[in-house]
């Protein structure tokens, strides 16, 4: 009976050559971890990445179908209040139905979107982040609840107590909006600016015999970024606590921007020294 | 083939895979925020210590703060009309 060991057909068996060639098993085995491990690595980022701009393309699909909904339903307003008839009450009550579950869906689906942007960065300013996600979950639910109410109402009395509740709701939506937008970008300021320190601290280390004049330049504007920054978070606090942010949001959107500007300005500094490469 | 599928690892291996999928098909239907586990961080002037300088790595560092200055900001919220059905 032949030994496994002699038999042919496992590789090389010539005299000279080596052992048999591992089995097509084996390499197998090694590719699919190598293709775990990559899996692993890539793939949360790519969830979140393709969730997104999911929830983006969800929201801009609603966000047309809105405003094209609102111009039918103006027309059919226009028609009921100049022929008031039996036909056309029907058609205002069908198109109100439709816009006013519209409206809700599309701000809904803003809010889960913003909800989802804030995620990006919120390892900065974990608490208010996390804050700010709940609130919007919380108005979230209030408007899927308005959904509901919407489509088991069918008459115009009905929609316009409805109306009325959204219209009491809705500055304190809007207040957690422009407080979400503009949280999204101080995550994102607090985030380059930690890393702009940082490449500068390496720059230092990396060329002792660097200008001290540079170092004194950058770290005059990182200062001023700091300084600016703890201006906006009291112009912040202060439109937030008079409930008006919606009304002061241009200003502090052109403060943020200011910001940004300084961070710039510190990043083409930095361009500019580049650290010598070993 | 059956050697091959009675192989530990690679029982290991579908029991890894099984896992991720499933893990996959959880992440993509729970979308709630995370849990906190520290406090805001407002930038300060000094440095902290988990950022302490590392030799030879600003390349990477000047790419990211390029991406960080090319993200844009969400988009601009929808205009509401608030005076429908009144």
């Amino acid at each position: 009976m032949a030994k496994l060991v002699d038999a042919h057909g496992l590789g090389p068996c010539d005299f000279g050559l080596g052992g048999s060639n591992p089995l097509r098993g084996t390499n197998l085995l090694h590719f699919s971890m190598l293709f775990l491990l990559l899996f692993f690595l890539f793939t949360p980022k790519l969830i979140q990445a393709i969730n997104t701009d999911q929830v983006l393309n969800d929201h801009l699909y609603q966000r047309a179908l809105y405003t094209k909904k609102l111009t039918e339903y103006q027309q059919k307003l226009q028609i009921d209040q100049q022929f008031s008839s039996v036909s056309t009450q029907e058609d205002l009550i069908k198109i109100t139905q439709e816009i006013l579950a519209l409206r809700a869906l599309t701000l809904k689906t803003y809010l889960s979107y913003l909800k989802d942007s804030l995620s990006s960065h919120q390892d900065i300013n974990l608490q208010a982040t996390f804050d700010l996600q709940t609130k919007l979950s919380d108005w979230e639910n209030y408007l899927t609840d308005q959904i509901s109410k919407i489509s088991n109402t069918t008459s115009l009395k009905d929609f316009k107590n409805l109306s009325l509740d959204f219209n009491t709701q809705y500055p304190q939506i809007q207040q957690t909006i422009y407080l979400s937008l503009i949280q999204f970008q101080l995550n994102l300021q607090s985030k380059t600016y930690q890393l702009l320190t940082q490449t500068k601290n390496d720059i230092q280390q990396n060329n002792p015999s660097l200008n001290p004049l540079w170092t004194d330049k950058i770290n005059q504007d990182l200062a001023s970024f700091v300084s600016q920054n703890q201006l906006l978070l009291d112009s912040i606090q202060k439109s937030q606590n008079l409930s008006r942010l919606s009304r002061s949001y241009p200003s502090l959107q052109k403060q943020l921007d200011d910001n940004k500007q300084i961070l710039s300005q510190i990043y083409l500094e930095l361009l500019k020294i580049k650290p010598k490469k070993p | 083939m059956k050697k091959f599928l009675k192989d530990p690892r690679i029982i290991i291996l579908f029991v890894l895979a099984l896992i991720i999928i499933l893990l996959l098909i959880a992440s993509l239907f729970t979308k709630k925020p995370s849990t906190p586990s520290q406090k805001i961080i407002i930038p300060s002037p000094t440095l902290p210590a988990s950022l302490k300088p590392t030799p030879s790595t600003s390349s990477p560092q000047m790419e990211e703060l390029k991406n960080l200055f090319e993200e844009k900001n969400p988009i601009d919220p929808p205009q509401i009309d608030n005076k429908i059905a009144l």
